[in-house]
């Protein structure tokens, strides 16, 4: 498999406080990477780093064979890669469809189009229409979206996410916050959305994370201390000490 | 679309002129025509784009500047120019200004923006008074519309033919602009508005979405500043001031930002405002800002979303509540009867010595006519007695509806 999205010795400062201190990490197409560690340990900074919201302070990241360090994040945007926000970033007063038809715009380039009505563009319509069944958010589509529940703000972050049709997409805690049932249904949702594309995200969950990622990313302190196949990482007895024994105290407390 | 309302308007724009036939009605309605531009323009950044512009007068004045220079020229040069054509060039020149100006403004949204636009509007506004040719300082530049070529007979020398041009601008503006907000673009701007960040992370910089909202919004603004120049022949530096910029705010504001109509709304309470309330009385200006603060703290939806909530209720809410809906009606009344008896007795109290210190009040005629004495300090604890009271009323029996209707829910 070929790669599609690496990083090369990046490391990240703000001030005199060092975030990330050089991390190499290399994913393939269509790999389902799970990036998981310790509150503070760098998560959120690396996919704001990757998805182009700040540049690092040293190194590299590649995607499809293009240097993206340093790009606006619309730039890497139309490269093919979309992320999701941990606090919901949606539209709040426009409707669920309308949240959805944004994504699906800029997606498929119309976002400067200003010739025709939207309405016209029966594309765009089927799309979001496909859209808003897969994320089963049909029945809402004239809420507006602050008048959403949190759970379905969730489903449409995600859908806003898979809307512009990119193929890597970086996932920033989906199921937080989220009940048993709905993390369960939620996480169907993100297996069926996500088939064939390359997914990287950020998630405590460990049901979540065992049950979804072909290869788990273990950050602590702002290093790569592991990169490698669920199984590979439960066994790693490094890892065992610096987070999962410590996650599965807290998580049964 | 529901094509009735949009027949109905064209309608009513084309029989103005034969019902209501003085020419002190067409110049209202010309300006009114004029206003809706002006206002249509302003809300493709505030209400559409959630771009709240101080400057927006900079667009309307800088448009009626390059009208009444291509008119004057035009003249100058001996070219046939077709008058019916000149508000373009005023739409030309407001884009041209937007290409710069509103590429400074458009880099940032929010606070940063407001600040931007208030600051270039200012710098635009003392330029024009630094006595340049091209302002005409303080007395401006006339122009004259009426030229010998007659295309079609049409001379623009009558206020007849001077609304119908300006009607044929505002509904082919009004058209444009509605059709502007259902593009892919418009709703882009939409976006931009409540979450410029996440546009930004979905491949599209917010900044060129803006950037666009100001060439288009300036462009509209510039047909409306062209079309004044056009009716009152004449441009003064008055046009770019911040005075202006503050009504078209204002006025937007209380119309409504949130639906395409509200602007339109705005439009007309501005003219009549600026035409009807100022011939009334010195104070004009006072009521209009209390109408403003009124309108934020208990319509922030403005007349048009006030009108829209009214007309969505059934009739039995009316039937149900009708006592209470009557009372603070009646108790509104009351407080604005108190607060203008105060404001016109303050107004008179400092200009004592010019007026008298007599204040005439009338109501439909001689009918309910009475006078207060600004010396006598019982009319003053009378009128403030009335305005607090009736305010005091209106407030608890608005909480009570709320109570009400929220029990209800």
């Amino acid at each position: 498999m070929s790669t599609i999205l690496e990083l090369k010795n990046v490391q990240k400062r703000f001030g005199a406080t060092e975030i990330l201190r050089g991390i190499d990490l290399s994913i393939s197409a269509g790999e389902r990477v799970a990036l998981i560690g310790p509150n503070g340990a760098g998560k959120t900074t690396l996919f704001n780093l990757v998805s182009g919201r700040f540049a690092p302070s040293a190194g590299e990241v590649w995607l499809k064979n293009r240097r993206i360090d340093g790009k606006k994040p619309y730039a890497i945007a139309r490269l093919g890669l979309a992320r999701s926000f941990q606090a919901t970033q949606v539209f709040s007063k426009l409707t669920v469809y309308e949240n959805l038809r944004c994504s699906v715009l800029l997606g498929l380039g119309y976002g400067a189009q200003w010739l025709t009505s939207v309405s016209r563009l029966k594309e765009v319509t089927a799309r979001t229409e496909a859209l808003m069944e897969q994320t089963h958010l049909d029945k809402q589509r004239d809420t507006l979206a602050q008048a959403l529940t949190y759970a379905d703000q969730r489903a449409l972050e995600l859908g806003i996410t898979l809307g512009g049709g990119a193929d890597v997409i970086l996932l920033d805690e989906p199921t937080a916050g989220m009940s048993q049932t709905e993390t369960l249904f939620f996480l169907e949702l993100i297996k069926t959305a996500t088939h064939g594309k390359t997914l990287l995200m950020v998630e405590h969950d460990m049901g979540v994370v065992f049950g979804l990622a072909d290869k788990i990313a273990v950050l602590v302190e702002g290093k790569l201390l592991a990169f490698d196949t669920p199984q590979a990482v439960r066994a790693n007895a490094a890892v065992q000490d610096a987070y999962l024994g410590d996650f599965s105290v807290s998580a049964s407390a | 679309m529901n094509a009735a309302p949009w027949i109905a308007v064209v309608a009513g724009v084309v029989l103005a002129p034969e019902l209501l036939n003085s020419t002190w009605a067409l110049t209202l309605l010309s300006q009114i025509g004029i206003a809706t531009i002006a206002c249509l323009s302003f809300n493709l950044l505030l209400g559409q784009g959630g771009m709240l512009s101080f400057g927006h007068a900079t667009y309307t004045g800088l448009g009626a500047y390059g009208a009444i220079h291509t008119l004057n020229a035009a003249r100058a040069a001996g070219v046939d120019f077709p008058v019916s054509l000149i508000p373009l060039a005023g739409g030309v020149s407001g884009l041209v200004a937007a290409s710069v100006l509103g590429f400074l403004s458009s880099r940032r949204g929010g606070t940063a923006l407001a600040m931007v636009t208030l600051g270039l509007a200012e710098l635009v506004f003392s330029v024009a008074l630094m006595g340049f040719a091209f302002f005409g300082g303080e007395s401006g530049i006339a122009g004259n519309r009426v030229t010998e070529s007659a295309p079609w007979g049409v001379t623009f020398a009558s206020p007849v033919e001077m609304y119908y041009l300006i009607a044929a601008y505002a509904l082919l503006s009004a058209v444009a602009l509605y059709a502007l907000t259902t593009t892919p673009w418009g709703k882009m701007l939409n976006a931009v508005r409540d979450n410029a960040m996440r546009v930004e992370f979905l491949g599209t910089n917010p900044q060129t979405i803006r950037y666009r909202a100001f060439l288009f919004s300036a462009f509209f603004a510039g047909i409306s500043g062209g079309l004044a120049a056009l009716l009152f022949e004449r441009v003064t530096p008055d046009a770019l001031g911040l005075e202006r910029s503050a009504s078209l705010v204002l006025f937007t504001y209380l119309g409504g930002i949130q639906s395409f109509i509200g602007p339109i709304v705005g439009a007309v309470l501005m003219v009549f405002a600026n035409v009807g309330l100022s011939s009334l009385t010195p104070a004009w200006l006072l009521y209009v800002g209390l109408a403003f603060v009124f309108g934020v703290m208990f319509a922030p939806q403005g007349l048009t979303g006030l009108l829209q909530t009214a007309m969505a209720q059934p009739w039995a809410f009316y039937v149900r509540h009708s006592v209470i809906l009557l009372a603070l009606l009646v108790s509104l009344g009351v407080a604005l009867l108190g607060v203008t008896a105060l404001v016109e007795m303050a107004y008179q109290l400092q200009l004592e010595a010019s007026l008298g210190p007599n204040v005439a009040f009338g109501f439909f005629g001689d009918w309910g006519a009475f006078q207060l004495h600004i010396n006598r300090w019982q009319d003053w604890a009378a009128a403030a007695a009335v305005a607090i009271s009736g305010g005091w009323f209106f407030l608890r029996l608005r909480h009570a509806l709320i109570v009400r209707l929220g029990a209800k829910a």
